[in-house]
C-alpha cells in the first residue's frame, strides 16, 4: 500500500506538470482554435533560460525564475503576432503545421544556444525528503502541486472576478457576438497566447529542479499536456487539470507495476481511446439535434 | 461512384508530362550511379528515394485528401521491423518477409484507419502522433522481439534468388525503380474516380457526401494506401542499411515527412521529389547547416505554411503560367 501511494504522490507531481502544460494547451484553443505544439517548448526554454541566469548572470534563483517567466511570455506574444495572426484564415491543420513548425524552430534555437546537455535548477527549498505519515516527499514536488494550486485559483478568480477575464469568456463564446458589444477580440487571443506560454514556463521552472530539461526536453511533456487537455475536453480548463493529475498518477502506476517502457504507450494510447469515443460522442448528439 | 470533377479542379497539368519525357527522365535517373563519384554520394541519393517512397504515399493523404497524418514512420517502423525480425532472426528470404510486413501494416493501419478516419482535421493529427509515440515505445518495449533501444543489426540486404542488392548502385536502383513504379501507381490512382473522390472531399466533405461519396470508406482507403507505401520505404530501409532502431522511425521521422512535402509542394509528384531532395542534400553539401537543421526545418514549415501554402513547386508551377 505504501509503495502504491508512493507511486501515487509521484504521478501527482509529474501530473501537475502536465496539468498546468495543458491548461496552457487549452487556454490558447478556448480562445483561438488553434492548437499549440509548441506548448512544451515554451516550458523547455523557461527552464533553460532561468539555468543560465542563475549559473551565468548569478542573478538569485527567483528573480531568474520570474525574468524566465516574462521572457517566455513575450516570446508567446511574438509567436502570435508573427506566426498565428498572419495565418489566422488558414484551416486549422495548417495552423498546427505551423505550431509544429514553431516547436521545431524553438528546439532548433535552443540546442544552438545551450548545446544538448541536460541542465537542471537548484531545488527552491533543498532537497531533503520530508516524512509525511510513511510518505516521503520532496520538497520541490510540494512547489510543483503548490503551483498548480495557485494557478488553478489564478485563473478561476480572473474569469470569474474581472472584467478582463469574462471579456475573454464572451469572446469565446461567440466571437462576433463579443466584437458587436466593443470587446477586442484580437487582444483577448493575444492575451490568452501569453497567459499559456507564462503557464508553460511557471511549469519550466518548477520542474527544472527535478528533473534534467535538455534543449528537447519539453517535446514530450508538451505532447502529454496535449493528452491531459484533450481528455478533459479540449478547452475546458478544470477538464485540462483532472486530465493532468490523472494521466500522471496513470503513468506513475504502470511505471510503477509494469515498466517505465510502457509509460508514453500508455498515455497515448489513452490520447486515442478517448479521441475516438468523443467523435462517437459528438455524432449521437449531433444525430439528437439534428433529429 | 459518382464523377466528382464538377467540383474539383483538373489533375494538375504535372500528371500529363508527354510520355517521351517520361522516360527520358527515368533513363536520367537510372544512369545516376554512373555519374555519382563515390558510394557515399549515392547512400544520400538511395535515402531521399526511400523518403519519396514514403512521401508519395503521405501526399495522398495530405496533398489530395487534405488530411494531416502525423503517423507514417509508424508504419515505416513496423514494415522495417517485420522484414528485420523475419530475415535477421528467422533466416526468411527478403522477398517472402516483405509482403508478411505489408500485410501486418494493413493490419495496423486498418486498426488506426477505421476509428481514425471518423476524427476531423487535428483530432486525426492528434491521434496519428500518438500513434507512432505508441509504436516507438513498443519497438523499445518489447525487447525480445525488437532488441530495444539497440535496434536489430544483421539485416541481410534485400534479393530476389541469386540477385543481391548489396551495392551501393543495386540499391540505388532498387529503391528508385520502387519509386518509378509508386510514380506511375499514384499517377493512375489520382486521375481515378478514388482520386475524384479525395479531392471532393479535400474541398469541401460536406458536399463530397452529399454528392454521394462514401466519405468514411474513401478516407480508410487511402489510409491502407498510403500505409503501404510507408510499408515499402521501411522494409527497403531495413534492407538496405541492414539495420533498425526505435529512433530511425520515430515521430521526428514522420514530422521530418511533413516538412519535405510542405517544403516541395503538396499535390505534385515534383514537389515530393524537391522537398526530399533539398531537406536531404542541403545540409550535405553545405556542412554547417548540419547544426542549424532543426532551425531550418522550424522555419520552412513557419515560413512556407503562413506565405507559401503550395511549396517551392507551386511557386515554380505559377511562373510558369503565368
Amino acid at each position: 500500500m505504501a509503495i502504491f501511494l508512493q507511486a501515487v504522490l509521484g504521478g501527482l507531481t509529474s501530473g501537475s506538470i502536465y496539468a498546468l502544460v495543458g491548461i496552457g494547451v487549452s487556454l490558447i484553443f478556448k480562445m483561438s482554435r488553434v492548437l499549440n505544439l509548441a506548448q512544451g517548448e515554451f516550458l523547455a526554454l523557461a527552464a533553460l533560460l532561468a539555468f543560465s541566469l542563475v549559473t551565468a548572470a548569478h542573478l538569485p534563483l527567483a528573480l531568474a525564475c520570474a525574468l524566465a517567466i516574462l521572457g517566455v511570455t513575450a516570446l508567446g506574444l511574438v509567436f502570435e503576432q508573427t506566426a498565428i495572426r498572419p495565418a489566422r484564415s488558414q484551416t486549422m491543420t495548417v495552423l498546427l503545421v505551423i505550431t509544429l513548425g514553431t516547436s521545431i524552430l524553438l528546439r532548433g534555437i535552443a540546442q544552438v544556444v545551450w548545446g544538448k546537455d541536460p541542465m537542471s535548477l537548484p531545488a527552491f527549498s533543498g532537497t531533503d525528503p520530508l516524512l509525511i505519515w510513511e510518505l516521503a516527499v520532496l520538497p520541490q514536488a510540494l512547489w510543483v502541486m503548490g503551483g498548480i494550486l495557485v494557478v488553478a485559483l489564478a485563473l478561476w478568480l480572473f474569469f470569474e472576478r474581472t472584467l478582463v477575464g469574462k471579456a475573454m469568456l464572451a469572446a469565446a463564446e461567440n466571437r462576433a457576438a463579443a466584437e458587436m458589444i466593443g470587446i477586442n477580440v484580437i487582444a483577448m487571443s493575444r492575451l490568452a497566447f501569453g497567459l499559456s506560454a507564462a503557464v508553460g514556463a511557471l511549469a519550466g521552472v518548477l520542474v527544472a529542479p527535478i528533473t534534467f530539461v535538455s534543449y528537447d526536453g519539453g517535446t514530450m511533456i508538451g505532447l502529454k499536456g496535449f493528452v491531459a487537455a484533450t481528455i478533459g475536453g479540449m478547452g475546458r480548463i478544470p477538464g485540462a487539470i483532472a486530465g493532468g493529475l490523472f494521466l500522471g498518477v496513470l503513468e506513475a502506476v504502470i511505471a510503477g507495476y509494469l515498466s517505465s517502457l510502457y509509460k508514453d504507450v500508455t498515455a497515448f494510447i489513452v490520447l486515442i481511446i478517448v479521441l475516438v469515443l468523443r467523435a462517437g460522442l459528438d455524432k449521437r448528439t449531433t444525430l439528437v439535434q439534428a433529429g | 461512384m459518382m464523377r466528382a470533377g464538377v467540383l474539383s479542379p483538373e489533375p494538375r497539368s504535372t500528371w500529363r508530362a508527354p510520355r517521351l519525357a517520361a522516360f527520358a527522365g527515368l533513363a536520367a535517373v537510372a544512369a545516376v550511379p554512373f555519374v555519382a563519384r563515390n558510394d557515399y554520394q549515392l547512400s544520400v541519393l538511395i535515402t531521399i528515394g526511400i523518403y519519396c517512397i514514403a512521401l508519395l504515399g503521405l501526399d495522398l493523404i495530405k496533398g489530395y485528401t487534405g488530411l494531416l497524418s502525423l503517423g507514417q514512420a509508424g508504419f515505416m517502423g513496423v514494415a522495417a521491423y517485420v522484414s528485420a525480425i523475419l530475415t535477421a532472426r528467422f533466416g526468411w528470404e527478403p522477398l517472402a518477409a516483405l509482403p508478411v510486413a505489408i500485410v501486418a501494416v494493413l493490419a495496423v493501419a486498418a486498426l488506426m484507419a477505421i476509428p481514425g478516419s471518423r476524427l476531423t482535421g487535428f483530432n486525426l493529427a492528434l491521434a496519428t502522433l500518438g500513434f507512432v509515440i505508441i509504436t516507438e515505445g513498443l519497438f523499445l518495449g518489447l525487447r525480445n522481439l525488437t532488441g530495444g533501444a539497440s535496434g536489430i543489426a544483421g539485416v541481410p540486404h534485400f534479393r530476389i534468388g541469386s540477385l543481391v542488392f548489396a551495392s551501393g548502385r543495386a540499391n540505388f536502383w532498387l529503391v528508385w525503380g520502387t519509386c518509378a513504379v509508386l510514380v506511375w501507381v499514384t499517377r493512375n490512382l489520382v486521375s481515378s474516380a478514388l482520386g475524384q473522390a479525395l479531392r471532393t472531399i479535400k474541398q469541401d466533405e460536406l458536399a463530397a457526401a452529399t454528392i454521394g461519396i462514401d466519405v468514411f470508406k474513401v478516407k480508410v482507403h487511402i489510409f491502407l494506401i498510403a500505409s503501404v507505401y510507408s510499408a515499402l520505404a521501411g522494409s527497403l530501409f531495413a534492407h538496405y542499411v541492414q539495420f533498425i532502431a526505435p529512433e530511425m522511425v520515430n515521430w521526428v521521422v514522420s514530422t521530418s515527412l511533413v516538412t519535405m512535402l510542405v517544403l516541395g509542394g503538396e499535390g505534385s509528384v515534383w514537389g515530393v521529389f524537391l522537398g526530399a531532395g533539398l531537406l536531404r542534400l542541403v545540409p550535405e553539401v553545405f556542412n554547417p547547416v548540419q547544426n542549424y537543421l532543426l532551425i531550418i526545418q522550424g522555419l520552412v514549415l513557419v515560413v512556407l505554411m503562413v506565405y507559401l501554402p503550395g511549396g517551392l513547386w507551386g511557386l515554380v508551377e505559377r511562373r510558369v503560367s503565368s
